[in-house]
């Protein structure tokens, strides 16, 4: 099995975190560097040094279009693991007649077509895109990629249409729309026609890493994924980046579209003294979160078995410290991170040689631990047992797997 | 499209009318594999007379397997055979593990081995129909690859704790049903579309949930185990075309055997047959 992290690629070694943290142009001649590496052809568990997959129990198996954790290799995912969700379907429409508009509470409004934007500032933003379901149950747990979008910065775009002091809320609207049904089976029900929406404060609106993006990983994003143009949001969880955009509105009051106020509500209880309190959220920002990709073993000198576990660690860009794995009831022990390839808002990979296991079930599970020490929770935490609506799970993952004594 | 290599044993049987030809205690050895019978464009009408008494086990598979077509009793064979993943390392199929035995050892299940086109068939009205199950377990359709014949039913399970669905929008057979735990759906099989156009089954609550329904209308089909083993009984004697298909990869192969009475081969040492992979993305 390849190991992330020893292969002695110069070029990776040499591309350091700032280069890949840098924004604006000049990055792109070291990303693009990056990503030139040789794709590493994935290996079936090799035969040297005899390191095998070890399967997990009682998880399905990984379909297409998904994330398949268990041969994770690539730190950049392939387009046929990258997965799509979509609440209005895919829309269709003619690509030459796309514009992006750019509306309300600004001193001037203005129209975009593709080849506008292709011709303006171009940048490349690393990031880690999870949806914020990923987790909800083992049939759904594959639905994160890691990818370099291309695009232009929305900043100086907003900038220079002027927003008006009065705005406060930045509204993304995509081409794909629906007819919703308000207060169904009620005398005040409400049909509207309205297309799909997602908003942001105008702080965060404005943040210089927000992109307008028309390419991943050096291919022009695919329809399903939003193509041609798709908002980037690093440390957003994958409903902010809306998909098929075509209209930036700024406007003075929340915007309470479905997505924001209806769906992709998180409801949790807070303990505030003897009670709890159930507060309601829109699902923003990415939540610290790790998980075992996958469990190796090989031949151990004395004739036992060795245990290795591979995985990934992310979060809202913060900044990961560390990551602990813990084998049955042992101690919390510190993986190995990846020093490279890194980038604030995208996945590190991590290893930890477990040493040798008697044969039969094990459970081995990961935690994230972040710069400012706060740690993943478990199922049991009341940040995750206090939680009544499905999203946001990153609830730590135990891994069940089972030893024959035979290799 | 990926290639499908076949190993294909063949056990013929006589007639229960006749015995083995002349050319009987031929065997078919490895040296020859790749320009033996399974090349040879012999027609069926070149076929050996039947003469002579049958062999002792040889009678007992053409008792069991004769074919009746217009109230005659036909020569028919068995067919053992292995079908291998031929790996490209250019396009590596990554979900390969869960049905590859081992990469040094690329036995494959889970695929469908057919005779296309089929012999002639006419269908009993006394064939017993099967009812075949697909549970849901752990959020997948187990098996996830099943073949029946027209006629056939399909009892879906679920014994998950979650509410799933079986879903087909397959003209041909279509259903959408909610499947608490423990539900029980049956869905009786009466068109069918061969190894080209097998039914899809999701579920709607869980898309990475995909299974796969291939319907015949004749017995001459099998799913290839754990070993990529198959087995297809009561093969006409003449020559034929086998196709395989692994929806899961997305793989293509096909052999062309010719199943001549008299000829026995000796399963230890398996006529060995090499399946090229498609030119095209789109080539059947």
């Amino acid at each position: 099995m390849k190991t992330r992290h020893a292969s002695p690629r110069s070029s990776e070694r040499n591309i350091s975190r700032r280069t890949a943290l840098r924004t604006g142009i000049g990055a792109a001649a070291g990303i693009a560097a990056l990503t030139a590496l040789p794709r590493p052809a994935w290996a079936f568990p090799p035969e040297e040094p005899g390191e095998a997959l070890v399967p997990f129990l009682d998880m399905p198996r990984t379909g297409p279009n998904r994330l398949d954790w268990e041969s994770l290799n690539e730190w950049l995912t392939p387009a046929d693991q990258v997965f799509n969700v979509q609440h209005y379907g895919i829309p269709e429409f003619d690509p030459a007649e796309f514009k992006l508009e750019i509306t309300g509470l600004i001193d001037k409004p203005r129209t975009f077509t593709m080849s506008d934007l292709k011709s303006m500032p171009r940048k490349d933003q690393l990031m880690t895109l999870e949806c914020s379901g990923n987790g909800v149950s083992k049939g759904f747990m594959n639905a994160i990629y890691n990818s370099r979008w291309s695009g232009t910065p929305l900043a100086p775009i907003l900038e220079e249409c002027r927003i008006q002091p009065e705005a406060t809320e930045i509204v993304f609207f995509g081409m794909d729309r629906k007819v919703e049904t308000l207060r169904e089976g009620t005398p005040r029900e409400l049909k509207i026609d309205v297309p799909f929406g997602r908003s942001m404060s105008v702080s965060d609106a404005m943040h210089e890493n927000l992109l307008l993006a028309f390419d991943r990983n050096g291919e022009p994003i695919e329809k399903r994924n939003g193509a041609p143009l798709r908002l980037i949001v690093p440390g957003w969880y994958g409903i902010a980046n809306v998909k098929w955009l075509t209209r930036i509105d700024v406007r003075d009051r929340r915007y309470m579209g479905r997505y924001m106020a209806r769906d992709y509500v998180t409801v949790r209880g807070e303990r505030q003294g003897d009670e709890v309190v159930f507060v309601e959220s829109s699902v923003a920002r990415m939540n610290l979160k790790s998980i075992i990709a996958r469990v190796t073993r090989r031949p151990a000198p004395d004739g036992g078995i060795q245990l290795k576990a591979y995985g990934a660690a992310w979060d809202d860009g913060s900044g990961i410290a560390n990551v602990e794995v813990r084998l049955n009831d042992g101690r919390w022990q510190r993986a190995k991170l990846d020093t490279e390839p890194r980038g604030k808002y995208c996945w590190v990979f991590f290893s930890l040689d477990l040493g040798a296991v008697p044969s039969g079930k094990h459970t081995l599970v990961s935690r994230a631990i972040d710069v400012r020490g706060k740690i993943q929770p478990s199922a049991d935490d009341d940040v995750i047992a206090l939680k009544k609506t499905y999203w946001e799970a990153n609830q730590q993952w135990p891994r069940e797997i089972e030893i024959e004594a035979d290799a | 499209m990926r290639a499908l290599a076949a190993i294909v044993w063949i056990v013929t049987a006589a007639s229960s009318a006749g015995s083995p030809a002349a050319s009987e205690g031929q065997t078919a050895s490895p040296s020859n594999s790749v320009s033996a019978p399974s090349e040879s464009r012999a027609p069926v009408t070149n076929l050996p007379a039947l003469h002579g008494a049958p062999s002792p086990s040889a009678v007992s598979k053409a008792e069991k397997s004769a074919t009746s077509v217009n109230g005659k009793a036909e020569a028919t064979a068995t067919i053992h055979g292995i079908v291998r993943y031929h790996a490209d390392p250019a396009r590596p199929w990554t979900l390969s593990r869960y049905y590859v035995k081992h990469p040094k050892d690329p036995r494959i299940a889970e695929a469908v081995v057919t005779i296309d086109p089929a012999p002639t068939f006419v269908a009993s009205d006394t064939r017993e129909p099967r009812t075949v199950e697909v549970d849901q377990i752990q959020f997948q359709f187990v098996p996830e690859t099943a073949a029946i014949q027209t006629g056939d039913s399909v009892r879906f399970k679920n014994s998950d704790e979650a509410l799933h669905n079986v879903f087909s929008g397959d003209s041909r057979a279509a259903f959408n049903v909610n499947m608490f735990k423990d539900g029980d759906y049956v869905h009786r099989f009466n068109e069918a579309g061969g190894v080209r156009r097998p039914i899809h089954l999701s579920c709607v609550y869980h898309g990475s949930m995909r299974g796969w329904i291939y319907v015949f209308d004749h017995p001459w089909f099998a799913v290839t185990d754990r070993d990529g083993a198959f087995t297809l009984e009561n093969v006409p004697l003449g020559q034929h075309r086998l196709q395989v298909r692994h929806a899961a990869g997305n793989l293509v192969g096909s052999a062309l055997i010719t199943v001549a009475a008299g000829q026995t081969i000796d399963p230890a040492s398996p006529l060995l047959i090499e399946i090229q992979k498609p030119a095209s993305k789109s080539a059947e």
